[in-house]
């Protein structure tokens, strides 16, 4: 009964939905393109709920944590959640407290997610600069010449070396980047293809306990 | 002092808790850090909750047979919660196979569809290069060898015997670390694009915190002579 709820019946479910998803994109037939599209809505719904299991597990584990020497920031971390969760659930749900959901959003979230986003570019800068002092190699020279002549190409210069540097930007981007770009992507592709045919085949199975 | 005033202020300080990290790792940006994830997962459970009762609520009070469409798909969600449970957590198996087997042939018809095939044809389409010439030919050239290259350079796997071995290094190894060149002028063209769009918000960032800082001094009355 235990390998059967555990490993016979979800096994079954994942390449049942897998297969007929698949179909669904395949074959132009109207009855599997439905069936398609329900189980997707029913994915949508389900993954839902896994982001819900995600949340109160966030907490859980920042709960163990504040209780010990230190833990005054996963303290916060569950207060800012909570109150964040609760201010956008009222905003949303009532009509008249919305303002509070964009107070929130305008003054608290916006300016926390793009300070963090700016941050890249000291990161980016500091990565770069390391790379160069501790690996002199052909591939790092590449690399940095790349990023180089991209930083450059995107410069408001003035003619001609402004011209001549949009034009290399341009064409690197173009031809060398987009011949690598390419090789990554169709490398993902078959990877991907590769997972999943193996978990529709029942060969992989990431769901069992 | 107005909710936008409050608001300023608490913005550009949080703002210059997150821009600390310049001075290095500290306590302040470790603090702005929580308070981003806290916010921002708190506001994703909020969008996402509401998303799905108002998608559920209405199929479960109607007489349709919407109803039974819905109602599965909320009892494998209740099943799915109990993941959260070790004792239980079997009971979640269904849900999360129905979320793999899905996510796994809608990935799988995306690589195919979307990616696979396309970029293979985009590989082989030297007619669309010709139309620039002589130059696009060898653009045209240069991407097909590059590509090509860029995918030899994922063959890790070898012969085992040493003759067919050599072989194998003397012309899969050499393509593949032509392709590491070009695998890497792809990384760097993406990192210089990454790094002007992040220098890009930066700037913005440094703009909102100079102009805050004087409508927070403006509006305190701290402005004036």
């Amino acid at each position: 009964m235990d390998w059967l709820v555990k490993r016979t019946l979800p096994t079954s479910v994942a390449v049942g939905t897998g297969l007929l998803v698949l179909l669904g994109y395949l074959l132009p037939v109207p009855l599997l393109q439905s069936v398609r599209d329900e189980l997707i809505r029913w994915a949508v719904i389900i993954a839902a709920f896994a982001f819900i299991l995600g949340f109160f597990n966030l907490l859980r584990v920042h709960s163990g944590r504040a209780r010990k020497p230190g833990g005054i920031y996963s303290a916060i971390l569950i207060l800012t959640a909570l109150v964040s969760l609760g201010l956008t659930l009222a905003a949303l749900m009532l009509p008249s407290l919305r303002f509070l959901g964009d107070w929130w959003f305008r003054y608290i979230l916006s300016p926390l997610q793009a300070t963090v986003a700016a941050l890249i570019a000291f990161v980016l800068a500091v990565a770069a600069f390391r790379l160069l002092r501790h690996r002199r190699e052909v591939g790092v020279l590449v690399f940095l010449a790349a990023a180089l002549f991209v930083i450059l190409g995107t410069l408001p210069l003035p003619a001609p070396a402004g011209d001549w540097l949009i034009n290399l930007r341009k064409w690197w981007v173009n031809v060398p980047a987009m011949a690598g770009m390419r090789g990554i992507l169709i490398g993902v592709g078959l990877g991907t293809l590769l997972i999943g045919l193996r978990v529709l085949t029942g060969s992989d199975r990431p769901f069992s306990d | 002092m107005t909710a936008d005033l409050i608001g300023l202020i608490v913005g550009t300080l949080l703002t210059l808790l997150v821009l600390s990290y310049i001075l290095g790792d500290n306590p302040l940006y470790r603090l702005a850090l929580h308070l981003l994830v806290g916010a921002t997962v708190g506001y994703g459970v909020a969008i996402t909750t509401v998303t799905v009762l108002r998608t559920i609520l209405p199929a479960l009070q109607s007489d349709s047979p919407d109803r039974v469409r819905v109602l599965i798909p909320l009892i494998l969600g209740i099943l799915l919660l109990f993941k959260g449970f070790p004792r239980w957590s079997a009971w979640g198996n269904f849900s999360t196979a129905l979320l793999v087997g899905v996510g796994a042939a809608v990935a799988l018809g995306g690589a195919l569809v979307g990616t696979i095939i396309p970029q293979t044809a985009a590989v082989g389409s030297l007619d669309i290069w010709l139309r620039e010439g002589l130059a696009g030919l060898i653009n045209g050239l240069i991407v097909m060898i590059g590509t090509i290259c860029a995918l030899l350079a994922f063959a890790f796997a070898a012969p085992r015997q040493p003759t067919l071995r050599r072989i194998w290094n003397g012309s899969v190894g050499v393509l593949g670390q032509v392709g590491r060149l070009f695998l890497l002028t792809a990384f760097g063209a993406a990192f210089g694009m990454a790094l002007t769009a992040s220098l890009t918000v930066l700037v913005g960032r440094v703009y909102a915190v100079v102009i805050g800082v004087q409508q927070i001094i403006t509006a305190v009355g701290m402005g004036g002579g």
